[in-house]
């Protein structure tokens, strides 16, 4: 594993990208970075700008009026980015499935590269899907 | 005197007091700093590298330059960083070599100056609103912690009568004035380096990090490299001129690491002031704290 890699995979910073969530996952997502979870072990911080960002992390269900800020958000994003979904609604939109708002789903917009599902999941599942996040792209070619 | 040749001028600038050893040093300040941040907020806190993996992912990003973005959008982080690597080579040849011409306090100040102002060049040509906030909000603290900055630094200068760094770092006594000034000193850098109760400019839950919203990749690296390095020069800078930095390597070096570790705690222990409040703090409290200063310094010669 080059210095390259390891620098990249050593300091993810995280964007938040809330689109219309019921704020369930958002206050398991600052959980993580509380004293008990403490994710700033790993070197994970959350940014301000999405210029500087590594994960896009998107929670909630996209609609009429957002999701076109997603893909907008995406394609400003400096490469290498990856979008990760927390929670039930971002991984499949759950119980909005069929819902007269919802055009699409996450990964339809932009790639995806984990599902966190849960509704909502627990801090100590987020960190596990971070952390197999890190080992794909660890054990990726590039 | 610096009579030396381009070698020995390239030397100090690239390997040994510039470049290359305020990088290290940087980056072991900004672990400590980091560490004990975390550890006043009963976290584990980074390993000790976590700066320089930063540094190396920043480089390897991909840079987007804004549609409106002029060459000044570019230059201006390379600016800056040029001007703190030769502050930090003026103050450490001082320091560590006993060398130096007359007048370069003046020259050190006005360098610690560039960053912030290359700061406001960049961001303020990348035609983003939310920069542009972060633009208005740093040139107000500029206005706000120069003069007492500037006022505060009169009193090693009038202690020693020297504007020659290496004469105050040898000559300068500790008295009250000397004290009341290295506070105001050690406040009005901390601003300078926009770090938390002075970082309105690049507020990140409020205006989305300011002036640094349109910087990516190794742009952002480099400006991120320039505030660590500044940061990393505030010990050094107060214990030289007013804490008799060249007795002793070893007492350096303790004090170094308790101004460090003072900076942190205010760091940590205090909640960030609307720009309004900094302006008021700076003008109304720290300005005639340091005019004092000053008149005590005269009276007690």
């Amino acid at each position: 594993m080059g210095l390259i890699k390891k620098s990249l995979l050593k300091s993810l910073w995280v964007f938040h990208l809330p689109l219309s969530p019921c704020n369930n996952c958002d206050i398991e997502i600052l959980d993580t970075l509380t004293p008990k979870y403490d994710l700033e072990r790993f070197g994970i911080q959350l940014v301000g700008s999405i210029r500087h960002a590594d994960i896009l992390l998107v929670t909630g269900v996209p609609n009429y009026k957002n999701w076109q800020k997603l893909k907008y958000l995406y394609e400003q994003a400096p490469k290498p980015c990856f979008v990760v979904a927390v929670g039930t609604c971002a991984c499949g939109r759950g119980v909005f499935k069929d819902s007269y708002n919802s055009p699409a789903n996450v990964d339809e917009i932009a790639p995806v590269s984990a599902y966190i599902p849960g509704c909502p999941p627990k801090p100590e599942a987020i960190i596990d899907g971070i952390v197999k996040l890190i080992n794909i792209l660890k054990n990726a070619k590039k | 005197m610096l009579e030396v040749g381009l070698l020995n001028s390239l030397f100090l600038y690239l390997i040994f007091p510039g470049l290359f050893f305020s990088f290290i040093l940087s980056i072991l300040v900004g672990y400590i700093d980091r560490k004990l941040t975390a550890r006043l907020q009963y976290r584990e806190g980074p390993p000790l590298l976590q700066n320089l993996y930063d540094f190396f992912k920043l480089l390897n990003k991909e840079v987007i330059l804004p549609e409106n973005a002029n060459v000044l959008f570019i230059l201006s982080p390379f600016i800056g960083f040029a001007s703190i690597i030769l502050a930090s080579t003026i103050l450490w040849t001082a320091i560590f070599f006993k060398k130096g011409f007359v007048g370069d306090i003046i020259v050190l100040i006005y360098l610690l100056t560039i960053p912030s102002l290359m700061l406001i060049l960049g961001a303020s040509s990348s035609g983003n609103i939310i920069a542009s906030i972060g633009v208005s909000r740093e040139i107000k603290m500029l206005l706000s912690y120069e003069l007492p900055f500037f006022t505060a630094l009169l009193v090693p200068i009038l202690q020693t009568k020297s504007f020659k760094l290496l004469d105050i770092i040898q000559n300068n006594v500790v008295s009250l004035a000397n004290i009341i000034s290295a506070i105001i000193v050690i406040i009005s850098l901390q601003a300078k380096t926009g770090i938390v109760p002075f970082d309105a400019p690049e507020a990140e839950t409020e205006i989305a990090s300011g002036i640094l919203i349109e910087y990516s990749g190794f742009l952002l690296g480099l400006i991120k490299l320039t505030k660590q390095i500044l940061f990393s020069l505030i010990p050094a800078f107060v214990v030289s001129i007013f804490f008799f930095g060249d007795r002793n390597l070893i007492l350096f070096i303790i004090k170094y690491l308790t101004i460090l570790v003072l900076i942190t705690i205010i760091r940590n222990t205090n909640p960030r002031l609307k720009i309004n409040q900094t302006l008021k703090f700076f003008w109304y409290g720290m300005f005639p704290l340091s005019l004092i200063s000053v008149i005590l310094c005269v009276i007690s010669k």
